[in-house]
């Protein structure tokens, strides 16, 4: 998995395992809600089946728009209440579980504004300890309010969890920005169509290798009035390659063990390949620099 | 430290050898903790040079290392010094 590094990994490594489980599918473009509530059944279907399939797991995602789609016309008369019925469901499915889980309810914002993209992390207890509005929504067919920040949550085992969505993964800042703020698993939702499918994979993979992270991505996986979602979900190690992966275009589970431990340690013991120190620290091995290196910020393209 | 520096016949096993030495070292660790730790270990650096951990770091402009590639990066800056 360490591939990146030249010298030896030193010291003892102490971590938990992170069971994770990623379900793709299809929800129904809801004109309805009556149609809401039935994406919200398939998503609780979805996580019984994860128990059953994957017993004792810890960690259960789901895509992008599960509980709404992208109903083209419709859409925006079916937004959800953080404090509503349907995201309570889920809710109430990890308290019941003990699982925590990762959803994606477009809100209807409370302060009047007209919609935010947000994905949520509820724990094991039912309680919802994250959330992110996604920073980079994908316009102009997207027109959700950006959110202003990518935190981190503690999660289980050990994990601390930055969750970014679809189109967020485009832009390799939000990255490093969920890295930079102590991410050692980074999960990505998405209702990715084609023909973006190499595209996803290239960007998840660059993600997880230029910030030494895991890297979770689930998408929808079928078709709706417009496009065709192809799956293809995956986990990858931190040096970008492939842990397990789902076959496009069908809904399908896929599940993968992870060590976070692993990845803090890298963070303090990798001498090459440490791209949080380095990137703060250019050309920290320059005699001239006495080991401090170039830690002004030099790039225009962060000083617009 | 040697590194690539004999002309003919380098000894490329020094940075080896150091990083054999620093194996109990956790970070984050200050020079003087290292020196403590481990600053009696003998490196080999040369075919026929041995210098100890405290030899070598004691050039070293930083006090303090977050994580190895600090350290690692200190060290090779002392390296190149003319």
């Amino acid at each position: 998995m360490n591939i990146g590094n030249f010298y030896a990994l030193h010291g003892k490594i102490e971590t938990e395992a992170l069971s994770v489980v990623v379900s793709q599918f299809a929800p129904k473009s809801a004109a309805t809600w009556d149609e809401i509530e039935q994406n919200v059944d398939q998503i609780l279907a979805r996580m019984d089946q994860a128990s059953a399939g994957f017993p004792g797991f810890d960690l259960f995602v789901s895509p992008e728009c599960a509980f709404q789609g992208y109903h083209a016309g419709k859409w925006s008369q079916f937004l959800l209440d953080i404090d509503g019925p349907q995201v309570q469901r889920v809710k109430d499915k990890c308290k019941e579980l003990n699982v925590w889980g990762i959803f994606n309810p477009w809100l209807k914002p409370k302060d009047g504004r007209f919609c935010d993209n947000t994905a949520i992390l509820v724990n094991n207890h039912g309680e919802i300890v994250h959330q992110y509005v996604k920073m980079n929504p994908w316009i102009p067919g997207e027109p959700t309010q950006a959110g202003s920040a990518c935190p981190v949550a503690n999660g289980p085992k050990g994990a601390r969890i930055g969750i970014i969505i679809c189109a967020d993964g485009d832009y390799p800042e939000i990255w490093r920005e969920a890295a930079v703020n102590g991410a050692n698993v980074i999960v990505r939702v998405s209702h990715y169509m084609a023909p973006f499918d190499k595209a996803m994979q290239i960007t998840n993979k660059a993600g997880a290798y230029c910030n030494q992270v895991y890297v979770v991505s689930c998408n929808t996986a079928g078709i709706d009035e417009y496009y065709n979602y192809f799956g293809e979900s995956c986990i990858y190690n931190p040096d970008g390659t492939e842990i397990v992966k789902a076959p496009t275009g069908i809904p399908y589970v896929i599940k993968a063990d992870l060590y976070p431990g692993i990845i803090d340690h890298m963070q303090k013991h990798a001498v090459h390949a440490n791209p949080m120190f380095s990137y703060k620290n250019r050309g920290a091995s320059n005699p001239d620099d006495d080991g401090y290196g170039r830690p002004e910020m030099p790039y225009n393209a962060y000083k617009y | 430290m040697y590194f690539y520096t004999i002309e003919g016949n380098p000894f490329l096993a020094d940075m080896h050898f150091m990083h054999k030495a620093m194996a109990p070292i956790d970070y984050p660790v200050t020079k003087a903790e290292i020196v403590a730790k481990i600053g009696g270990e003998k490196v080999r650096t040369g075919h026929d040079v041995y210098q100890t951990v405290e030899e070598l770091v004691a050039p070293l402009k930083k006090d303090t290392y977050s994580c190895a590639c600090e350290f690692y990066c200190a060290l090779f800056a002392n390296l190149y010094k003319e």
